[in-house]
């Protein structure tokens, strides 16, 4: 999966969202440092990153029969924060001319990726037991599928 | 917040006589958001379908549609944790349960009736068969929290 969204921001020839048909980079507002993370799918890979860490992190303390505390209410912070950086990265990209593959279905997908660790934050907070870490692991689950989703209904038609 | 030592289920408040324990505490809060992402997911993918290209497979879209009902029926009927709201979920994690066997069958035996996937197309698959086991989960759960006799 992370793989998967490591290569699948990247195509050497041919024009996706950060390079045009003839190779050449779209014009973007935070070039080039940015570029360069974006371009690797960095950000994506960051974001599944984070989630399945806050995951695991979850599966730990649920094992351990305790609620969600603080650290896991941070870790959806720090997740809210990192969605927020990728809708900002897509905006700024669909600004500089591009778009999605398939828009409905990506927006629909980006705007439940932004809402999901609201949600569980949300959710976590009205079940102070173990199930409320159930809750933060299932949607640290989900947020992987949904990231990689996105990328897939940006580059392809389809699904 | 509860103390850090109460055993999963043990804070949830006495439900009213006859209603059994309430079907939204613990595991079942759990459940419920598990449901309600199957809702928005299935009315999302059922709505953009139904919206965008309803001619090219009318009939999966509307089990698509229909699938996504259900999903936020039970949701709703969980979470309401009443009488009523009980039945409505036994109901709907009966019709998944019977929906998800069904399609799931005859999107394998009759391919071309589903050109195009619809929730419960091959019992699941393209979600992880989560829609085979949330009905079954769900329907254990429901038993779990039964009224008891007497």
């Amino acid at each position: 999966m992370v793989c998967m969204a490591v290569t699948l921001a990247t195509s050497a020839a041919g024009s996706n969202r950060f390079t045009d048909s003839a190779g050449v980079p779209r014009p973007g507002l935070l070039r080039p440092l940015v570029e360069w993370v974006i371009v690797n799918g960095a950000l994506g890979t960051a974001t599944i990153v984070l989630s399945l860490v806050l995951a695991a992190w979850s599966g730990i303390t649920t094992l351990r029969n305790r609620p969600p505390d603080r650290s896991h209410l941070v870790g959806l912070a720090v997740l809210t924060l990192a969605v927020l950086a990728v809708a900002a990265d897509i905006l700024i990209t669909v600004i500089g001319g591009a778009s999605p593959a398939e828009a409905g279905t990506f927006w629909g997908y980006l705007v439940t990726l932004v809402c999901l660790p609201l949600l569980a934050a949300v959710l976590a907070r009205m079940e102070p037991t173990r199930w409320g870490t159930v809750i933060v692991l299932v949607v640290c689950l989900v947020m992987p599928v949904v990231v990689v989703r996105l990328q897939q209904t940006w580059e392809v038609a389809g699904g | 917040m509860a103390d850090r030592s109460t055993p999963a289920g043990a804070s949830a408040a006495p439900a009213p006589a006859g209603t059994g324990r309430a079907t939204n505490r613990g595991p079942g809060r759990a459940l419920i958001a598990i449901y309600l992402l199957f809702a928005i997911s299935a009315s999302a993918r059922a709505g953009y379908q139904l919206i965008t290209k309803y001619d090219e497979a009318l009939v999966a879209y509307l089990l698509s549609a229909f699938a996504a009902l259900i999903y936020i029926a039970a949701t709703v009927g969980l979470a309401r944790a009443d009488r009523s709201g009980r039945r409505l979920a036994l109901v709907c994690c009966a019709i998944e349960l019977v929906g998800v066997l069904v399609i799931g069958a005859a999107s394998l035996l009759t391919p071309a009736a589903f050109p195009d996937d619809t929730v419960w197309s091959r019992f699941g698959e393209g979600y992880g068969f989560f829609p085979l086991v949330l009905p079954v989960l769900g329907l254990l759960w429901l038993r779990h929290t039964r009224p008891r006799q007497g």
